[in-house]
Parts: structure tokens; C-alpha cells; sequence
């Protein structure tokens, strides 16, 4: 029973330390500031601030600027990078495709394929070819 | 007003289990609480059922059709109950405890409750955005609502390519989502990050009360239900989107409840027992695995009953059987239609032809895999350290394979050995051994509730010396 009581109070200062922790520590993306930062968003802001500013906004612009349901094809991002899943989650039912009608280029500055216009223009490095 | 829209969603579907639950329990053996820790579980699950059948049929998904078959199938037990009543007997556990809490236990209460206000707050603050949940359940769940259906042909049309790597993987957790956007009329997926904080304070609150059930003191089955709600890694996953956490539940109540009927019988157990383990085959591909190892821990039961209750035993096994095969083949057609030619290398039964014998040497990177979690306090508390301290105590005490303990030693003993010869076997270990974490999670409330018991069986001792 002995061996209970002292685990019992070991687990409850670790539960208080790791909680605390939590809040306050600068590195962990759980602080109390991106927990107050994301209360104080709207409901845009929230998923800006969880998908990264340059990435929401970067979605926000394809959705609006081709028509749901077409097939593109994601040039910047890797393969293996949360941002992917992400991306195409976001502009479903739009689909990924092997034979894309749009090339989507994020932060990939010249980026250019034979054949394909710019179809609509976001900022220098991230743009839609068609 | 999203989530007040989401909230009656749940609400709904919680009321309807419970509803359900009602017909079951005919003889009024459950509490309230324990009743709504297992409508919700139930409600969803039953609906994930519905879900199932409209998809085999090929009929579209909306919420007269979601709900209609749930309020029809509710009225049709209610009149058979009308029919054949069934006199009711005391509640189990006798009139509930109107005592004052005193402070400790107080204490333990709000810290419960503070984890889960934690966990909602945590989980409603954010989108789906972690990998599974928008790489696999979430993308899911978007395109059979924006496909109104689930067509069995899905993987073969343009679809989201994560989606068609875990085409053979159930349907509980998309379907789940998926009612929460027909009940509120459109897509958003902050409305549907509330169902995984629900089903973690339907985890807490069943598992609370199953500590009551095996006569565990109110103060230390709060306290052993607060150590489970504190566990990091176990809190983390009730809000991420991930269906490991909806899992453990179901593993946990179809299980626990199996454990409290080999003690004293009761049929509402049983059937409980059955329901949620046939659920579990819903949720994720794993639970066929546990599901195995709670038909096997049922064969010891039968194996070890006395030989003049052999025979009623081995009836309710082959009833178990039955019943959980019945409960959970339209998802495994459903699986079969969709995922044809489609095959998840992660359980793959070609992995077994893949053993070798030289695959024995990796018993140093499981072993070292495994210590990691054991000691792992970062994710696990000191879970991991009192498991191993009350397992030691059991050997010491030759208590084991007592007739209370040993369902449970199976059990938990058949789930490490089944993870680690499945270790041995893969193709490539590493890969398998990274989301290890994650399958602990599926049977931690067994381990919790092993230790409580143990803890209880010392106290005892102490008592009585």
C-alpha cells in the first residue's frame, strides 16, 4: 500500500508539472499564447493559425479561384509534409490527379511547364498555371 | 451556434442510445450515469450500423434516413417489450450513495472534470489538421457528405489518393462525422471535433463505474479514473481526430463488461459485451485482433468453469460468437465491396509469409521499443511503472490466475503477445513499431482498471493483516 501512496503522489506532481508545462513553455506549440491566439480568432483565423498563415491563405485562393471539382496537381510542397494532407483535404472535392487541368505552385518562384499559362496570380511565388 | 448545432446532434444520437439502452436493460441493472457514458457510444455506434447498411443498399445519406431506421428499430423493441414485460429487480449496485464527498475525493472530481473541460476546449479551438485526421477519417467523412452516400465503388473514382491507402479500413469514425454534417446541413469541421472529447468523458465515466461495479471505494475508483484522464498521451487523443482513443472505448466497455458478467452472470452484461465488440469491428482494422483475444479469453472462462457450468457457459460462447459475427459482417462486406483489389500492407495476411527465422534477432528493438513506452513519462505518467509494480505483486501474491484476476492476465498478456509476434513478423519492424504508442491506447483502460484491481486486492490484504 506504501508503494501505492507514494506513486499516487509522484503521479499527481507529474500531472502538475507536465500541465503547467504545458502552458508556459516557448518551444511547445501548446503554450498559452497560441491557446489564446487561437480563442481570439475567428473561425478563419483559427485554421490560419493552424495550418500556417501562408498555406490557409494559399488554399483560401485556389478554392476561390478554380471551380470545385477540377483535378490539379500540387507543385512546393513535399509528399511527406503535414501541409499536403492538408491542402487537399481543404480543396476537396476538387482532386489531386495524374492528368491535372491545374498546376498549383506554392512558394516555387519561375516555376514553369511547357504548355501551361498562368491562370491566376497570388503573389510572386505562389500562383495557378493552367 | 456550430457547436450548439453539433451539441444537439449528440444529444440526439445520445438520447436515442439511451432510449435503446432502456429495451436492453429490462431489468433496470444500470445507473443513469453508467447509462449515458454507454448511450453515446451506443447512439453512434447503432448509427454507424444504419450507416452501413444504406451504403450496402446504395441509398443516400441524410438524416431522415440516418435516424428513421434508429426510431423505428427503438419503437419496434419498445412494443416487444410491452409484450413480453419483465418484472424488475433492485439496482445492482442498491439505491445510489447520497454521501458527502469529502475533500480528497473532491479533489479527484474536479481534477476528472478539469481534464475533461481541457480536452473540449483543446479540441474545439482547432479544425481538423493533425495527419490521420484530415489524411484518412477526415477526408473520409467530406467525401461521402459531399457525395451524400457512400457509393461502393468509391475507391475506383477520383477521390482523395490518402483515402484509397486505407480503403480497407471501417467506417464508425467517418460516419460518425459525417452524421454531424447532415444533422447540421452543411460541412464544418470544427462542429465535428466535438464527438472525440464525448467519447472521452463516455470512456471516463463507464470505466468510473465499472470501478464501482467490482466494489472498488468511491475515492479510489475516482482515483484510478482520474489517473486514466490524466494519462498525456491518452487526453491528446481524445481531441486530435485520430480513432485510436473511440477504439480503446469500445475495446474497454466490450471487454470490462465481458469481465463483469464472468463474475456474476448478469445478462445485460453480456449483452453489452456483445454490442460494443461487435462496434469495435467498426471502428479500426486492430479490433480484429482484440476481438480474437476476447473470443479466446471467453473459451479460458468456458475451459475453466466448473463442470456443472460448463454447458451454460459454452452456450453463451457460442451466443457471443454468433452474435458479434452477425453484429459486425455488414461492415466487413462493406469493406470487402469498397476495398476490392485494394490491399493495406499493414495487415496484410502475406506478412506471414514473410516470417524468417532470422526476424528473431529483432526482440532488442521491440524490447527497447516497448521500455521506451514502458518509462515513457512524458506520454504515459508513471502508468507503465505501476503496471509493472502491481503485475510484480500479483506474481508475488500467486494471485495471477485467481479466479479474479486471471481473465483480465489473459487478456492483457494475449494483446503483448500478439503485438510482439506481429512485430517479429512484419516486413519491416521499425516502420510497425513507430505507432506503438498508439495501439497501447487501444487496451489502456484494461491495464488502469488491472492495476485498480490489484490495488484493491492489496488493500484488502492490508486490511485484513
Amino acid at each position: 500500500m506504501k508503494i501505492f501512496k507514494i506513486i499516487l503522489i509522484a503521479w499527481i506532481t507529474l500531472w502538475v508539472f507536465f500541465t503547467i508545462k504545458s502552458f508556459v513553455t516557448e518551444k511547445d506549440k501548446s503554450t498559452f499564447k497560441h491557446y489564446a491566439s487561437l480563442v481570439r480568432a475567428d473561425w478563419e483565423g483559427k485554421r490560419a493559425i493552424v495550418y500556417g498563415q501562408d498555406l490557409y491563405e494559399f488554399a483560401k485562393f485556389c478554392k476561390s479561384n478554380f471551380p470545385d471539382g477540377a483535378s490539379y496537381q500540387i507543385i512546393g510542397i513535399q509528399e511527406d509534409s503535414i501541409d499536403m494532407p492538408r491542402l487537399v483535404y481543404y480543396l476537396y472535392p476538387s482532386i489531386r490527379g495524374h492528368d491535372p487541368e491545374f498546376i498549383l505552385v506554392y512558394k516555387k518562384p519561375g516555376f514553369s511547364k511547357e504548355g501551361a499559362y498562368l491562370y491566376a496570380l497570388l503573389n510572386k511565388e505562389s500562383f495557378i498555371l493552367k | 451556434m456550430i457547436y450548439l448545432h453539433a451539441l444537439s446532434a449528440v444529444l440526439v444520437s445520445t438520447f436515442l442510445g439511451f432510449l435503446f439502452l432502456q429495451l436492453l436493460d429490462r431489468e433496470r441493472k444500470l445507473g443513469v450515469m453508467e447509462g449515458l457514458g454507454l448511450s453515446y457510444g451506443l447512439g453512434m455506434g447503432v448509427i454507424a450500423i444504419i450507416m452501413t447498411f444504406l451504403a450496402l443498399a446504395g441509398i443516400h445519406f441524410n438524416i431522415f434516413n440516418i435516424l428513421a431506421p434508429f426510431i423505428l428499430m427503438i419503437a419496434l423493441a419498445g412494443i416487444f417489450n410491452k409484450i413480453f414485460p419483465m418484472s424488475r429487480k433492485e439496482h445492482l449496485t442498491g439505491k445510489p450513495e447520497r454521501m458527502k464527498m469529502s475533500k480528497l475525493e473532491l479533489f479527484f472530481l474536479g481534477a476528472v472534470i478539469f481534464e475533461i473541460a481541457f480536452v473540449f476546449f483543446v479540441s474545439l479551438i482547432k479544425p481538423m489538421e493533425s495527419w490521420d485526421a484530415v489524411g484518412h477519417w477526415g477526408a473520409k467523412a467530406k467525401t461521402i457528405y459531399f457525395l451524400k452516400g457512400l457509393p461502393l465503388d468509391l475507391f475506383s473514382r477520383p477521390c482523395i489518393e490518402y483515402t484509397v491507402i486505407t480503403a480497407d479500413y471501417p467506417w464508425l469514425w467517418p460516419f460518425s462525422q459525417d452524421y454531424i454534417y447532415n444533422f447540421i446541413g452543411f460541412f464544418d469541421d470544427f462542429a465535428s471535433k466535438i464527438l472525440g472529447p464525448f467519447f472521452f468523458a463516455s470512456c471516463l465515466v463507464v470505466f468510473y463505474n465499472i470501478l464501482r461495479r467490482v466494489k472498488l471505494k468511491r475515492l479510489y475508483a475516482l482515483i484510478f479514473t482520474f489517473f486514466l484522464a490524466s494519462i498525456p498521451h491518452f487526453n491528446n487523443f481524445a481531441s486530435n481526430g485520430y480513432a485510436d482513443l473511440i477504439l480503446g472505448y469500445y475495446y474497454c466497455v466490450s471487454f470490462l463488461y465481458l469481465y463483469l458478467w464472468f463474475r456474476n452472470n448478469d445478462r445485460i452484461y453480456l449483452f453489452l459485451s456483445i454490442i460494443f465488440t461487435a462496434m469495435t469491428c467498426y471502428v479500426k482494422c486492430e479490433a480484429l485482433l482484440l476481438t480474437l483475444i476476447s473470443v479466446l479469453t471467453f473459451l479460458s472462462f468456458v475451459l475453466c468453469s466448473k463442470s456443472e457450468n460448463r454447458g451454460s457457459a459454452f452456450k453463451a460462447f457460442i451466443f457471443y460468437i454468433f452474435m458479434v459475427v452477425l453484429l459486425s459482417l455488414p461492415m466487413f462486406l462493406l469493406k470487402h465491396f469498397t476495398s476490392a483489389n485494394i490491399t493495406n500492407q499493414a495487415v496484410s495476411i502475406k506478412l506471414f509469409s514473410e516470417f524468417r527465422l532470422q526476424n528473431l534477432f529483432r526482440i532488442s528493438p521491440i524490447i527497447y521499443a516497448y521500455q521506451k513506452q514502458l518509462f515513457g513519462v512524458k506520454y504515459w505518467n508513471l502508468t507503465g511503472v505501476l503496471f509493472l509494480i502491481s503485475a510484480f505483486l500479483a506474481y508475488r501474491r500467486k494471485i495471477l490466475f485467481n479466479k479474479e484476476f486471471r481473465f483480465l492476465t489473459i487478456a492483457i498478456g494475449l494483446i503483448f503477445l500478439a503485438h510482439i509476434s506481429f512485430f517479429m513478423i512484419s516486413k519491416d519492424v521499425r516502420q510497425y513499431l513507430a505507432p506503438l504508442s498508439r495501439m497501447f491506447l487501444h487496451f489502456l483502460p484494461l491495464v488502469v482498471f488491472f492495476i485498480a484491481i490489484i490495488f484493491q486486492h492489496e488493500e484488502t490484504r492490508g486490511k485484513q493483516s
